[in-house]
């Protein structure tokens, strides 16, 4: 019976290969499910690479030393956004395995919410918002602006600014904004640094000193009142150590700022005309923004590189004075065009015409640095000095990301820092972007797409089908 | 060129091949015959590959066609019981795709071009397969089959559903292949193998009751001194004459057939020339003999002997039409094949000798009930067309 | 295989079949790209590809119901299968005319990249990775549709089997039940399995991921390992029935 031996091994064999299949299928398929929790199995094909870590993400996972759990607040129906972020944080874990991620269901499970009350600042808790802890220190992110109104993703950066708090002996390095002197609350800005992983601190330059670290930097934002002869020697003395200092000046206040101005002509040759300039030719229509005018320097090189647009309403305008201290070099970073005017609060509230109202370029943005030697250190320390004319620039108009105002203060910021201090990750392109099509266009691809292009497929196949038939 | 050995298929617990062997040597022209339900499309399907056998071999120029079956099956060509026509494709359409199924090495215009002629079908080369008359349909199956030159042809019920003339047409080619050919052809009509093959070999209920030449299986089974006698007179006369002639088994009277006349079959004792003797014994009783005819078995006898059972004699029957028996003109004429109709079955010893003991046939009934309606829808089919 | 590719293939347009297939996909495709593109005047396709992978559940048996059905329904089975060739081939062949024949009305909807480039400026990139998973997903749909037509000889089962299967594939993704939190106890373990059976079969989840515009190989794998799995399975169905 030889055969039916043959007969039986082939059954025999044949289900063996069908369950065998089957079940390699589901087990191939389990492993490399689990195998994508922890290896990147895929590329990003979109634009921007919008599901992919930048390389200062990476490097910061690699530091992570303690393990640090992620708690993502999610409900039933994903939004779009949530299915991102989770895609985003799966390249996390998938890059340090000291990251974990959990959900949970805001709708099912109120009560575990509860338990993060403490870090949760409520109004601006919404689905897809996290909670990074780890034994000793929780973090909240706020989902609020992992999408940007005009379709950029903040995500990365909004989760990785968060974690470098978890990162031993990396602390995020501090903007001190300065008060006491009726300073503008500089939200937006404010914002913007956070999400790019700077610590915000505030300084009262009358009772405290300056910070004594080098990396520091103070931002002088619009400030009202004066500044005291003695708080101007301490400036001075903060900026011969090295330190690094941004001035922004309203020019909507009419305030003559007699001490810090003179300090800025005399030491650094920088003079704040009490004016506004205007730059009608340049003004985008429908918005109160002008274009700005780029320069060669530094912190607005890469802006000009990929020729996007910086804007501002109105400003004051800083001339650079004739002769300037020896060691100091002053140079100008964003200019109005040679058409724009010049005008004043009198006249634009008042209707008082400016007297001798002159046109032509006018600075909006300078930068200088100074360098000091120091003997008991024997070195010599520069410092940086950025001034600007609209306080505007950067605040509100940061946030609008088709403009490129957000770069160039944080470029101001590298500038004066002399590196890559900050953990800056760039904003990605989200997919999509918008269509223009008139009415005629739309009903005509209507037409054609739905109904003309299928019917010829039809009457094709009828008219081929019918011919053969006869055949 | 083909080899089988101890073949055997079983559909759970029915037996549909019985431990089958025989083989077909290059060259041959093998009648396949046995009636409907017999095991013979199984047996021709686990020859092409398209079955497995449950047990036993299959050797188609030494490939076995279940260890090697590519080298086998590139060696058979098969045209099934129902030919695989693709009925939305035009004949040449068709026959390039079956060039392209098997791979054939040959120049694709000439060789089809060659087989179009043999079974000429030339003419409705671009004609689609759906609107051809069945007989051309069947043309088409066998030149598919003849795609390639395959050394093996094997052919379930070439001639089935044709017309009188179309059935001669065919057999014609299929002799011609004859000549080049391994070819295996399945019938239930004996006629048919008779007048193509050299050797048959029969089967029923799925086991081989015989296989030899025609010539010799007829022989083999007749082993018998058998004939008919018309005598001019009354039977007790009759018989009363022939009684004491020795040597003679039996006499069995089969009525009137012609008026004043008694029909006989008179068996005698093998080697014993009982003629003669009957002669002087009418003649001197003044009964004069009208006909005395030998009964020499004629395939249609041996198939009948061989698939004994009453419901298959008349399943075979209700297939072969007038028509067919006339047209084949074999050596008996054709009133004597209707009268074995009505004839009691042949003697017992030799069924029980030759065909397996007559138990009640669980297989085959259920085939032989079918099997008239299946014709019965082919000829519409014909019709229609 | 080539000549059952070919012969396959070109059968789809002998028939009004596949003219059928292509135009009731192009035609639902348009509809779905009309008002998810043009009438919202954005140059994101996930919504479309979104939409758009529905219509396998009504166009794929059209492609499928009589691969196997019909040849053994007219015994053309026996031509194929007593032919010398593997009964892979003949899967593999049947496939690839049907995968063709997909593949033919996905690139006809590629048109609607080039109708988006000229009113905007869509990323090619990310929106290819959408076709290739549509082109994937309808492929697995395929295999399953031979497999069901090599199971029956009547077309219309073939065809509402078909149906009802990737309808169910299809439906199983907006399941929401969580048997893990059901069943606790000794039969948690049975929960969980079922919890990931269904995640495995949510079929529109897998090819969410091509929407993105990220080539994942998990779900890329899945897709090619089912089709490969169903085209397995249907060669066994094939072979068992000569050893029936």
């Amino acid at each position: 019976m030889k055969k039916n031996k043959k007969a039986f091994h082939y059954s025999m064999n044949s289900s063996v290969i069908i369950v065998g299949a089957i079940i390699i299928t589901l087990l191939l398929n389990a492993i490399l499910v689990t195998l994508n929790d922890r290896f990147s199995l895929e590329i990003d094909f979109t634009e921007d690479g919008i599901y992919e870590l930048t390389d200062t993400t990476k490097e910061l996972l690699d530091k992570l030393e303690s393990d640090v759990e992620m708690i993502m607040f999610v409900k039933d129906n994903q939004s779009e956004m949530v299915t991102m972020l989770k895609t985003v944080l799966g390249k996390y874990t998938q890059h340090s395995s000291k990251l974990s991620v959990s959900e949970v269901n805001v709708v099912k499970d109120p009560s575990a919410v509860t338990a993060y009350d403490d870090i949760i600042e409520s109004e601006k808790f919404t689905v897809g918002s996290l909670v990074l802890k780890n034994e000793n220190k929780k973090e909240f992110v706020s989902s609020a602006n992992f999408v940007t109104t005009d379709g950029y993703s903040n995500i990365e950066r909004s989760v990785t600014s968060k974690l470098v708090n978890f990162v031993d002996g990396m602390s995020l390095s501090a903007i001190t904004f300065t008060s006491g002197h009726g300073e503008a609350k500089a939200t937006s800005t404010e914002t913007v640094l956070e999400t790019d992983a700077y610590r915000i601190e505030t300084l009262d330059t009358l009772t405290q000193d300056f910070p004594s670290d080098k990396n520091s930097l103070v931002v002088i934002n619009a400030p009202k009142n004066d500044f005291s002869a003695e708080e101007i020697e301490k400036l001075d003395a903060y900026l011969d150590r090295g330190g690094n200092v941004m001035i922004a000046f309203d020019p909507q206040i009419d305030a003559k700022l007699e001490r810090l101005e003179s300090y800025l002509a005399a030491d650094w040759g920088i003079i704040r005309s009490n004016n506004i300039v205007v730059d009608q030719k340049q003004q985008i229509t429908g918005t109160p923004y002008s274009i700005l005018q780029f320069t060669d320097h530094d912190i607005v090189k890469p802006v000009k590189e990929e020729s996007r647009y910086v804007v501002t309403s109105f400003s004051n305008s800083l001339e650079i004075a004739p002769e300037v201290p020896q060691s100091v070099t002053v140079k100008e970073v964003l200019t109005t065009t040679q058409d724009a005017t010049e005008t004043n609060i009198e006249s634009l509230y008042g209707g008082v015409a400016m007297p001798d109202a002159r046109v032509g370029k006018f600075n909006v943005m300078v930068a200088a640095s100074r360098d000091n030697y120091i003997m008991e250190d024997n070195k010599t320390f520069t410092g940086h000095l950025v001034v600007c004319g609209s306080e505007s620039m950067f605040n509100s108009v940061i946030l609008e990301s088709r403009f490129a105002n957000e770069d160039v203060f944080l470029n101001a910021i590298n500038w004066m820092k002399g590196s890559d201090s900050g953990i800056s990750v760039r904003i990605k392109r989200m997919p999509g972007g918008s269509l223009t099509i008139s009415q005629g266009h739309f009903w005509t691809w209507f037409v054609v797409l739905i109904v003309v292009v299928p019917l010829g497929l039809l009457i094709s196949g009828l008219v081929i089908w019918l011919k053969r038939r006869y055949k | 060129m083909v080899e089988i050995k101890n073949l055997t298929k079983k559909y759970g617990d029915n037996l549909a091949v019985d431990n089958i062997s025989f083989t077909v040597s290059k060259g041959e022209i093998l009648g396949f015959l046995g009636p409907n339900g017999a095991g013979k499309s199984t047996t021709m399907n686990i020859l092409t590959g398209y079955l497995s056998s449950t047990d036993g071999e299959v050797k188609i120029d030494g490939y076995d066609i279940l260890d090697n079956p590519i080298e086998a099956k590139k060696r058979i060509g098969y045209l099934p019981e129902h030919p695989p026509l693709y009925m939305d494709m035009t004949v040449s359409e068709y026959l390039d795709f079956v060039y392209e199924l098997k791979g054939v090495k040959e120049e694709r215009a000439e060789h089809l071009g060659k087989i179009m002629e043999a079974v000429k079908i030339t003419d409705v080369k671009d004609r689609l397969i759906a609107n051809l008359s069945k007989g051309y349909k069947q043309r088409v199956g066998l030149a598919q089959a003849m795609v390639g030159n395959p050394e093996v042809l094997i052919l379930d019920e070439p001639t089935v559903g044709l017309d009188p003339k179309q059935i001669i047409e065919i057999r014609d080619v299929i002799k011609k292949l004859g000549r080049e050919h391994t070819v295996i052809l399945s019938s239930h009509i004996l006629q048919e193998v008779n007048a193509i093959c050299e050797r048959v070999i029969i089967i029923n209920k799925g086991r081989l009751v015989a296989s030899d030449t025609a010539e010799n299986l007829g022989k083999s089974i007749s082993n018998e001194n058998k004939f008919q006698l018309r005598v001019s007179g009354d039977e007790r006369s009759i018989l009363d004459a022939l009684e004491g002639i020795s040597g003679i088994k039996y006499i069995k009277s089969l009525g009137r057939k012609e008026a004043g006349s008694i029909d006989f079959v008179i068996e005698a004792e093998p080697n014993v020339d009982v003629r003669t003797p009957i002669f002087n014994a009418l003649a001197q009783n003044g009964l004069p003999i009208l006909a005395m005819q030998a009964m020499d078995l004629s395939l249609e006898d041996i198939f009948l002997e061989v698939t004994q059972n009453p419901a298959d004699i008349d399943a075979v029957y209700e297939n072969v039409s007038e028509d067919e028996i006339e047209l084949v003109g074999s050596s008996n004429d054709a009133k004597e094949s209707k009268k074995l109709k009505t004839a009691e079955p042949a003697t017992d010893a030799v069924v029980a000798e030759i065909a397996q003991p007559a138990e009640p046939a669980t297989v085959a009934e259920p085939a032989i009930v079918a099997e008239p309606a299946i014709n019965a829808e082919k000829e519409e089919e014909g019709e229609e067309e | 295989m080539k000549a059952i590719l070919k012969r396959e293939f070109k059968s789809y347009f002998r028939s009004p079949i596949g003219f059928v297939f292509l135009a009731v996909f192009f035609a639902y495709s348009s509809l779905m790209f009309v008002f998810n593109n043009l009438l919202t005047q954005q140059t994101l396709m996930k919504p479309f590809f979104a939409e758009i992978s529905m219509i396998f559940i009504f166009v794929i048996p059209i492609l499928t119901m009589r691969s196997f059905a019909e040849e053994r329904k007219s015994k053309t089975d026996q031509l194929l299968l007593t032919a010398p060739v593997k009964v892979t081939d003949i899967v593999l062949g049947k496939f690839l005319a049907a995968a063709g024949v997909l593949l033919l009305a996905v690139v006809a909807t590629m048109f609607y990249v080039l109708v988006l480039n000229s009113y905007g400026e869509p990323v090619f990139s990310e929106i290819f990775i959408g076709y290739l998973g549509l082109f994937l997903m309808g492929a697995f749909f395929i295999s399953l549709g031979i497999f069901l037509s090599s199971l029956t000889q009547s077309q219309v089962i073939s065809a509402v089997s078909t149906l009802a299967i990737i309808f169910f594939l299809w439906f199983t993704s907006s399941l929401s039940i969580k048997f893990a939190n059901m069943m606790d106890g000794a039969f948690n373990w049975l929960g969980i399995f079922l919890d990931w059976l269904i995640d495995f079969l949510a079929i529109n989840n897998r090819f969410a991921d091509f929407t993105l515009g990220v080539l994942n190989f998990v779900p890329v794998f899945y897709f090619v390992s089912l089709t490969a799995l169903f085209l397995l399975l249907t060669v066994r169905v094939i072979e068992k029935r000569r050893w029936k």
